[in-house]
């Protein structure tokens, strides 16, 4: 008998059923499985696993609370079934779309959209969403994402409400993963960080080692609303806060308005140079920030601020062998 | 072609049944086409399915499968009336593609994708109220993205100012754009530029103004190169070797290398390439003191250092 015939007998019953299943009721109610025991024990452990790594919510449950030891086996229809999300032709079509164009890297990333896609129904044909995407379908797989195992996990445990546990600038954190976001090149998991109490951000390239899921589902609520931005360089300092007031020229402003903000923006001047006044609570990293105009911005204000700027280009501007090491 | 394994047409079978199962009785094309499966292994496997069931296998518990005119029925599979839900890479890979498409300049954020990708993050629980999944690319203008984008696919010449960030200079250029894409949340336009006589990758936030022209180019000798960085070192390039204190070891973790050497007192030693003086200048100047010139003409530290300071000084 064909393996694939008894897997799908296999899930068939492990879903029709009401009560766990015993390992014996198993190998006699499933057809193709061996008589042998050994030969059976060894194919059931073989398709458990594969079940499992398709990710089938394959449960063991103790049969008798007084027995640990004797164990069952089902499927949770509630937890194996996906919700129909009600998706209209043209939504599938256009889903199928954006997984044309865009390439999702990591170990996982073409194959998991076109099984998603598979599991939601594909979509008859792709390009009737083109337009309602504003993009051409033109040169597909024009856009690339990093992915990877530690976004996916985190993704999940999101979704699922689970607490993780990872290692972070060398401290281990237990998080109540809130919200994942992608900016400037990253992904970012907002979550709430036990230990300090309060709500952080983590860049996931930077965990050390692997993100953990464990614990319950539904461990905890996520609040509402809450910024997933990554705050800029100068404004992770434990400095009191200093309103820095910054001048750009006009063929640098744009993106100076990008980095800062539009709500930074004090005074547009007749030569195209912006005004900013920006609130920095680390001065060094304003610093690096204003230095990347190289001569095409100065800090105005406020006089400390400005002084330390001179102070350091006076001190590069001296030859080295002048310079005595800070 | 390799024959699909039990798990791939296992997971394939579980989202053919229940979808055929729901629409009555739908044509043997469609359902080849929504699943991209041939016919004819699509027919072995629903030949197959006809003998599944549940004990005790007698024909009233097996799963009931009709073939006739070109058409498909599934009957009597109540245990399969739902696909399997997504797993979490499947459902991020699906959402961030979507959300990808969604935050390109010109998309409609009411549109068939935005309904789509909402009603998946309900049954997902990721719902954006309460959180969830959240992506943003880098900020272009959306006019010169637009422009590039329709030079691109029209074959036409495009006229640029771009502002190149390494050598901190303005230039007119024409090129022939090749291909518009996207990496890691940046936009870029790969083509032939005529001002270098050379294929160049160029940051659609730094071009500041894109005329698409009249005329036509042949189009690229052989597939895009698929280079993402912009930054290329290359032999001829000088080399310069920095000593660097623990502040500034971000040089040695960000920048592509010629090598790192551990030296006494928590020193990095670390060779960088560049013909980018600009790039070279900013890079020095954040390090500040806590960079020190081994190889290499210190004055590009000095001079730059200088030039800025005349501007605080008059």
């Amino acid at each position: 008998m064909d393996r694939l015939e008894r897997l799908v007998n296999l899930v068939a019953a492990l879903i029709d059923t009401d009560h766990p299943l015993t390992r014996e009721q198993i190998h006699q109610r499933i057809e193709g499985y061996s008589d042998d025991p050994d030969a059976f024990r060894r194919n059931f452990e073989r398709d458990k696993e594969l079940l499992r790594q398709m990710g089938l919510p394959l449960g063991t449950e103790a049969l008798d609370p007084n027995h640990p030891e004797e164990v069952g086996y089902r499927i949770r229809r509630e937890e194996y079934e996906l919700p129909d999300p009600g998706l209209d032709e043209h939504e599938l079509a256009a889903l199928r779309l954006a997984s044309a164009a865009v390439q999702v890297d990591g170990t996982w990333g073409r194959e998991a959209t076109t099984r998603a896609l598979r599991k939601l129904g594909g979509a008859a044909t792709a390009g009737t969403a083109g337009s309602t995407t504003g993009a051409d379908a033109k040169g597909t797989g024009w856009a690339a994402l990093p992915g990877g195992d530690t976004v996916a996990a985190a993704f999940g445990a999101i979704a699922e409400c689970r607490r993780v546990h990872f290692t972070y600038r060398g401290e281990a954190r237990v998080v109540d993963p809130w919200r994942l976001s992608f900016r400037r090149g990253q992904w970012y998991l907002a979550g709430l960080d036990h230990h300090r109490g309060e709500e952080r951000l983590f860049r996931l390239d930077r965990l050390e080692g692997s993100l953990v899921v464990d614990g319950p589902p539904h461990a905890f609520t996520r609040p509402a609303g809450g910024d997933t931005t990554p705050r800029p360089a100068w404004r992770l300092g434990d400095d009191d806060e200093v309103m820095a007031v910054l001048l750009v020229d006009a063929d640098q402003a744009r993106w100076a308005v990008d980095a800062l903000g539009e709500e930074a923006v004090t005074e547009r001047r007749p030569d195209g140079s912006i005004l900013f006044h920006v609130g920095i609570t680390n001065p060094g990293a304003f610093r690096s920030f204003v230095l990347g105009f190289l001569d095409h911005a100065e800090i105005l204000g406020p006089s400390d601020l400005r002084d330390d700027m001179v102070a350091w280009l006076a001190f590069l501007a001296s030859p080295a062998t002048d310079r005595t090491r800070a | 072609m390799p024959k699909p394994s039990a798990e791939d047409r296992l997971g394939r079978l579980l989202a053919i049944v229940p979808w055929v199962a729901a629409h009555d009785g739908p044509e043997v094309a469609e359902v080849c086409r929504r699943f991209g499966v041939g016919e004819k292994e699509l027919l072995e496997d629903l030949e197959l399915l006809f003998m599944c069931g549940i004990h005790p296998f007698t024909p009233d518990v097996l799963i009931d499968v009709d073939v006739a005119e070109g058409r498909v029925w599934i009957r009597m599979a109540d245990y399969f009336r739902r696909p399997l839900r997504l797993s979490p890479q499947e459902g991020l890979a699906l959402l961030s593609a979507g959300s990808v498409l969604l935050s390109v300049p010109g998309a409609d954020a009411d549109g068939a994708l935005a309904t789509a990708l909402s009603k998946l993050e309900m049954v997902l629980g990721v719902g954006t109220d309460e959180g969830g999944l959240e992506v943003e690319l880098a900020r272009v203008t959306p006019t010169v993205l637009h422009a590039v984008r329709q030079a691109t696919a029209a074959g036409r010449k495009i006229d640029l100012d771009y502002y190149s960030f390494g050598r901190d200079g303005h230039s007119t250029r024409v090129v022939q754009p090749w291909r518009v894409f996207n990496a890691s949340g940046q936009w870029y336009l790969a083509g032939w530029c005529e001002l270098a006589r050379g294929e160049r990758l160029f940051r659609v936030d730094r071009i500041t103004r894109a005329e698409i022209t009249d005329s036509t180019f042949d189009p690229p000798p052989g597939p895009p190169s698929g280079a993402t960085d912009v930054y290329h070192p290359s032999p001829e390039d000088s080399r310069i070797v920095l000593d660097l204190d623990p502040p500034a070891h971000w040089i040695a973790e960000q920048y592509p290398n010629d090598g790192v050497e551990v030296r006494p007192h928590m020193v990095l030693r670390v060779a960088l390439r560049t013909s980018q003086l600009a790039w070279l200048e900013r890079l020095l100047l954040r390090a500040g003191p806590n960079a020190r010139m081994v190889e290499g003409d210190p004055t590009i530290t000095t001079r730059a250092a200088a030039r800025i300071l005349g501007r605080y000084r008059r």
